[in-house]
């Protein structure tokens, strides 16, 4: 199993009263439909059904993070860093940081600095993507910015 | 009904959860805050004083319910607010005192504004507001604009971040040199906040054009300056006025008395140099013109800015940090309704159903 979080969830005995669906016990998930079938399609040995957004990957790696997914979340990234998965383009790395740091996740936040740093981070290049920063996201930008440089 | 005094307002007793303890003559109902702590109070008072109709209905729903026996002293009625105790405490001080004492911190002010606004009392919100004005040095200022922008924003109190989007326009708003004072800014107030003030540039651009055109006062038009090249165009202001005026749409914090008069000295100064002697009528110009043109000069971005206040700040929804969702919230990869099953995992699938809340995931073995 790619998940200690499953191994562990997997490994308690059902409730009596649990949902079944074709005799089968159900576990309720938040994630959606589509986020679902890419990532368990990265479980198995079959052709990954590849999200089509940076966002989606980003979701599809936050959910890996939630689930302890390790292994995965591993080859999500190489897949990103060879082009197979679609990663944030251009001055969209603005808004990719800021998703990223809403997911807690890092290492997709110093890739984001590092495209950012093609683009002055001016009210007009952030555009409608500086709504997308919370809490303390756009102090961290500036401040990686300048230390990366 | 007049406020009477407190039997046991205890702001300095022993125990530091005294400081919330209240005890009205009278009282027939107690509100609980979140924290625990209770309020004993008359609820007329609480009804008629407070003009609250949220907090009537919380009343008078909690006072049917309770149950009434026969000659038997019976527990007072309970509201539940979600409120902490030292927010009812200022609340219930701006409904029974005619000189509300305002909390200590910035963030306390906003909590307590919005929670008399969210509880609709009118009069306490103008009472606390009337408290606020005459705080010094003043509550919302230069220093204070865009921790006090970001808080009213947060607490949803257009009238506070209309007052700190203003007081920001006299700060340069880049991000640059933003990055100390935007801590806890949502990148979303703070995009509104630069199209507040990319709105009062434009406006004050357009209306500041037409003030040089035809809105001058009779005392500068006379002003003459063998500095400014153009004497045939339409100028009608010596060259170092009229840059002045057109440059404070994108340097608003120029806009002082004090500026003004720098300005005039670097060009008197400027003047001398080249000239040996100061050739610009604005050398000596009177007090009384100075004082004409910057009352017109006031007037047009007084005007200008408060015209962009009614409509274009703080339409925001609040934005809650804590309220992050989960990912899959927000970048949903599919539809959310709907069957479908995973049977392109064949064999390999764990024999369980995935599901999530609208929507199950059937991966049985096929």
């Amino acid at each position: 199993m790619s998940s200690p979080f499953f191994k562990d969830l997997l490994s308690l005995p059902q409730p009596p009263d649990g949902e079944l669906v074709d005799g089968l016990p159900v576990i309720q998930l938040s994630e959606g439909s589509g986020l679902l079938t890419s990532l368990v399609s990265l479980l198995y040995p079959i052709d990954p059904i590849v999200p089509d957004s940076y966002q989606k990957v980003f979701a599809v790696l936050a959910a890996c993070q939630k689930y302890d997914m390790t292994l995965v979340q591993s080859r999500i990234r190489a897949e990103m860093k060879r082009g197979a998965f679609p990663g944030p383009v251009g001055a969209e790395a603005f808004r990719a940081y800021a998703i990223a740091s809403t997911m807690d996740l890092v290492p997709e936040m110093e890739d984001a600095v590092h495209l950012t740093r093609n683009f002055p981070m001016t009210f007009e290049s952030l555009g409608e993507a500086l709504a997308s920063f919370r809490g303390q996201a756009l102090r961290d930008l500036l401040r990686s910015r300048k230390r990366s440089y | 009904m007049p406020p009477a005094p407190l039997v046991a307002s205890a702001l300095n007793e022993v125990t530091p959860d005294m400081k919330f303890h209240f005890d009205y003559p009278g009282a027939d109902i107690i509100l609980r805050s979140c924290d625990s702590h209770t309020f004993r109070v008359p609820k007329l008072n609480i009804i008629n004083i407070s003009d609250s109709p949220i907090l009537r209905d919380l009343i008078q729903n909690v006072s049917n319910t309770s149950d009434v026996t026969n000659g038997e002293e019976q527990p007072l009625p309970t509201v539940k607010l979600p409120e902490n105790g030292a927010t009812l405490r200022s609340l219930l001080d701006c409904i029974f005192s005619f000189a509300p004492i305002l909390p200590s911190t910035s963030e306390e002010i906003m909590e307590l504004l919005s929670v008399a606004q969210k509880y609709q009392m009118e009069s306490a919100l103008a009472h606390i507001r009337g408290a606020i004005s005459l705080l010094d040095p003043p509550f919302i200022h230069l220093k204070t604009a865009f921790h006090h922008y970001a808080l009213a924003q947060r607490n949803e109190l257009r009238p506070e971040a209309v007052q700190a989007a203003r007081a920001t326009l006299r700060l340069t708003l880049t991000l640059e040199t933003l990055e100390d004072k935007i801590d806890f800014m949502p990148g979303a107030y703070l995009r509104e906040l630069w199209q507040y003030h990319e709105r009062v540039r434009a406006n004050l651009k357009s209306a500041l054009h037409e003030f040089r055109k035809s809105g001058l006062p009779s005392e500068v038009k006379g002003l003459h300056c063998p500095s400014s090249t153009s004497r045939s165009s339409s100028r009608t202001l010596p060259r170092w006025l009229d840059d002045y005026v057109k440059s404070l749409p994108d340097a608003l914090h120029l806009f002082s008395l004090i500026e003004l008069e720098n300005v005039r000295a670097r060009h008197v100064k400027d003047e001398i140099s080249r000239y040996g002697y100061a050739a610009c009528s604005s050398s000596n110009i009177s007090s009384q013109t100075i004082c004409a043109f910057w009352d017109a000069l006031s007037a047009v971005v007084r005007e200008t800015i408060e015209k962009v206040r009614t409509t274009d700040v703080a339409n925001l929804k609040p934005h809650n940090d804590n309220e992050r969702g989960t990912p899959a919230d927000r970048f949903d990869l599919g539809p959310r309704e709907g069957r479908a099953s995973l049977r392109i995992l064949g064999s390999l699938v764990h024999p369980i159903v995935l599901g999530y809340t609208r929507r199950k995931y059937h991966t049985s073995v096929s």
